[in-house]
């Protein structure tokens, strides 16, 4: 406010004027009525106008006290609202500012009068400054901006800037300057938890890629060796290690892990008994656990090599958790981070299914193998046995010499094949059929012959519980089927019972003996074994070089045949 | 017209006899059978039969096709392999054998006769 207004004329001065004007007057009416009653009259009018002008001035100062009153509140009003007040020229040169602008530019309000306000904008936003204020000027409506200022002594500041051209007066325009650092800073931090989120988005993605990327992996110990080497590198891990429970759920074993130098390490021979933070903690919460955060880390040679702090994720299937992976960082190089744990435990997670599915299908796999391996040692054993029952036929029919013995020999010929089908039918099915049950097959095979021979024959079998692999079990049931068909025919001749002695054992853990004691006739001592052409004695003589075996005969009270042959190696 | 002789490698000693005794009827010599590789290779050296029947699965951790390899080396003869696993066919190891020929167990006497007596004559 130019316009002061002048000091109101205090009661003196207006008596003065009113005295003035009446002596003036007096001279005027030069010889003025002098009757009593005229003076009464004059000196009435006097003190009329006297108290007249007294309250006009009263009114006076009044007025003036609330024109005061007013201004007192207009200057705080312009001075303290929350906003700079400026008012400028054209080339920026400030008129008039309030307090809160000269506060914004930490200067003086006196200083600020007639300085360039171009001075305190920062380099970057000068352009737009003047481009702003030429605006103003030029366009005679409001014009907004936002410049960034300077401080003495402090960060630049960005303000938000409005300014008009004064009303009727082009020389100067208006401008209201507001703070808006606090505005630029939530702007600011959004852009960078934006930024934070992409950054994880990314990762994450990352992170999904690399699992897919293990789910290719060609076996178990590839998948748990390419999953160190990419949890380190996708979440600046330091060190990395995968663990799995044993079935005892007390202990964990290593698989392999990477060090601080980047180098992968087979730890597969390790165990260390699993935590109680681990079960107490982890499992329930389902979540990683830092088990600790400042203390100090050591190389494989012992060596400290920093503090650091360890973080440990669960690997879970759909059943529940089959082991940990755990991560150390070094706090010199980088702490570990919420989101580096988000990411791991995800990681974890995955890796839990992949192992499950991975070892599902080595398991699969390796029973897929051993069963191609085991059809395919059938498929030979069946063709193999053909050509024995094949071999065995063509031998029989070159002992036929003339037809009454052909009706005989058909009966050996089903009884030896018969014999090969029941080492067959006792393989012994807990194990990977090729071993059989010694005992069930002499009990079925003598039962047989029993009824086709001599059904009062008594057998007395003893075998201990052994098992035989398949490859002396059919040449050794095949020399027992003629062993005791030949005991059968001619030990009891004219006579209506007998007994039949069957053993087997292992003498000295690496020979097997086979006896057939018969308390028959005995071999009359005319008879020499070698010379004999039967085929029975051909099939056991070319059995016996097959198995590697012995036969000796003891004669006596009965006929006693004992068989000797080496346990067969792995057998 | 000379007796030709043949090696029999099979450790089935039913099948091996029978064989002798079929072969020996048709007029050829049948050295000692045996169901070793080392042995096989050892009597084909010596004996230097015209033809070797052999088995491939035998026992030992040689089979009949490293006994067959081991003998053409030292000189060439046809083999007859006579075998129930038919997945040997595609196996490398043949690949060194100059004459040769698999048939499946049990094989049929005419075409064991025809096969060796086209064998020898190559």
């Amino acid at each position: 406010m130019k316009k002061k207004s002048a000091t109101p004329p205090d009661a003196a001065e207006i008596r003065r004027q009113a005295e003035a004007k009446l002596t003036e007057r007096e001279k005027k009416e030069a010889t003025p009525p002098t009757t009593e009653a005229y003076t009464q009259r004059l000196v009435r009018e006097l003190q009329v106008y006297q108290s007249e002008l007294e309250m006009r001035n009263e009114e006076l100062v009044q007025s003036r006290a609330e024109a005061k009153t007013l201004l007192r509140q207009f200057a705080d009003l312009y001075d303290f609202v929350p906003a700079g007040y400026f008012t400028l020229a054209p080339d920026g040169v400030i008129h008039m500012v309030n307090l809160a602008g000269a506060n914004l530019l930490g200067i003086e309000r006196g200083a600020l009068i007639n300085q360039r306000i171009g001075v305190f904008v920062s380099e970057r936003s000068r352009t737009t400054f003047s481009a702003f204020l030429d605006d103003v000027f030029t366009s005679g409506s409001k014009e907004v901006s936002e410049v960034q200022l300077l401080k003495d002594g402090a960060a630049p500041f960005w303000v938000h800037i409005e300014a008009i051209r004064g009303d009727g007066q082009r020389e100067v325009c208006r401008a209201v300057v507001t703070d808006i650092t606090e505005r630029k800073q939530m702007e600011n931090d959004l852009r960078k938890s934006e930024e934070a989120q992409r950054v994880f988005s990314e990762r994450l993605t990352n992170m999904l890629k690399a699992i897919n990327d293990l789910s290719k992996s060609e076996t178990f110990d590839d998948l748990c060796r390419n999953a160190v080497v990419s949890a380190k590198r996708l979440m600046n891990l330091d060190r990395v290690g995968i663990w799995f429970f044993l079935p005892d759920h007390r202990t964990m074993q290593s698989s392999f892990g990477m060090d601080e130098n980047g180098n992968l390490r087979d730890e597969r021979g390790i165990r260390l008994p699993i935590m109680e933070r681990h079960i107490n903690e982890l499992v329930p919460s389902k979540k990683p656990i830092i088990l600790f955060d400042d203390e100090d880390l050591r190389d494989y040679q012992g060596n400290i090599v920093g503090k650091g702090s360890h973080v440990v994720a669960g690997l879970w299937n759909g059943e529940g958790i089959i082991g940990l992976l755990g991560a150390d960082n070094l706090i010199r190089k980088h702490p570990i981070l919420e989101s580096d744990i988000k990411l791991l435990d995800l990681y974890a997670v995955s890796l839990g299914h992949l192992c499950t599915l991975k070892r599902a299908e080595e398991q699969i796999r390796k029973d897929l193998r051993e069963k191609e391996v085991m059809l395919r040692e059938i498929h030979h054993r069946v063709k193999n046995n053909l050509n024995v029952i094949t071999s065995l036929l063509s031998l029989q029919a070159d002992q036929i010499t003339d037809k009454s013995q052909a009706l005989a020999a058909f009966e050996e010929s089903k009884n030896r094949i018969y014999a090969m089908a029941l080492v067959h039918e006792n393989l012994y099915k807990e194990q990977d059929y090729s071993r059989i049950n010694m005992k069930s097959f002499v009990e079925d095979m003598t039962q047989n012959l029993l009824r086709v021979y001599h059904p009062s024959v008594k057998i007395d079998i003893r075998i201990q519980d052994l098992t035989l692999d398949l490859n002396n079990a059919v040449p050794c049931g095949l020399i027992l089927n003629e062993l005791v068909t030949n005991a059968l025919k001619h030990a009891f001749k004219d006579k209506s019972q007998g007994l039949i002695t069957i053993g087997f054992r292992v003498l000295n853990g690496n020979i097997y003996e086979l006896t057939v004691q018969d308390n028959g006739i005995g071999l009359p001592k005319e008879i020499d074994i070698s010379k004999l052409k039967s085929l029975g004695l051909v099939i056991v003589n070319q059995l016996l070089i097959q198995i590697d075996g012995a036969l000796k005969i003891t004669r006596g009270k009965g006929t006693q045949f004992q068989i000797t042959f080496p346990v067969s190696e792995g057998a | 017209m000379k007796t030709k002789k043949i090696l029999i490698v099979e450790d089935e000693m039913l099948i091996a006899i029978d064989l002798k005794n079929r072969l020996e009827r048709h007029g050829y010599q049948v050295l000692p059978v045996t169901g070793l590789a080392a042995v096989a290779v050892e009597l084909a050296i010596q004996e230097r039969p015209d033809i070797i029947l052999a088995d491939i699965v035998l026992k030992g951790a040689q089979d009949g096709i490293d006994a067959a390899c081991a003998i053409v080396e030292k000189y060439t003869v046809p083999i007859l392999f006579i075998t129930g696993n038919a997945h040997f066919l595609n196996d490398e190891r043949l690949k060194k054998i100059p004459v040769y020929r698999i048939l499946g167990k049990p094989p049929l006497e005419s075409v064991l006769l025809d096969s060796i007596e086209g064998l020898i004559k190559k």
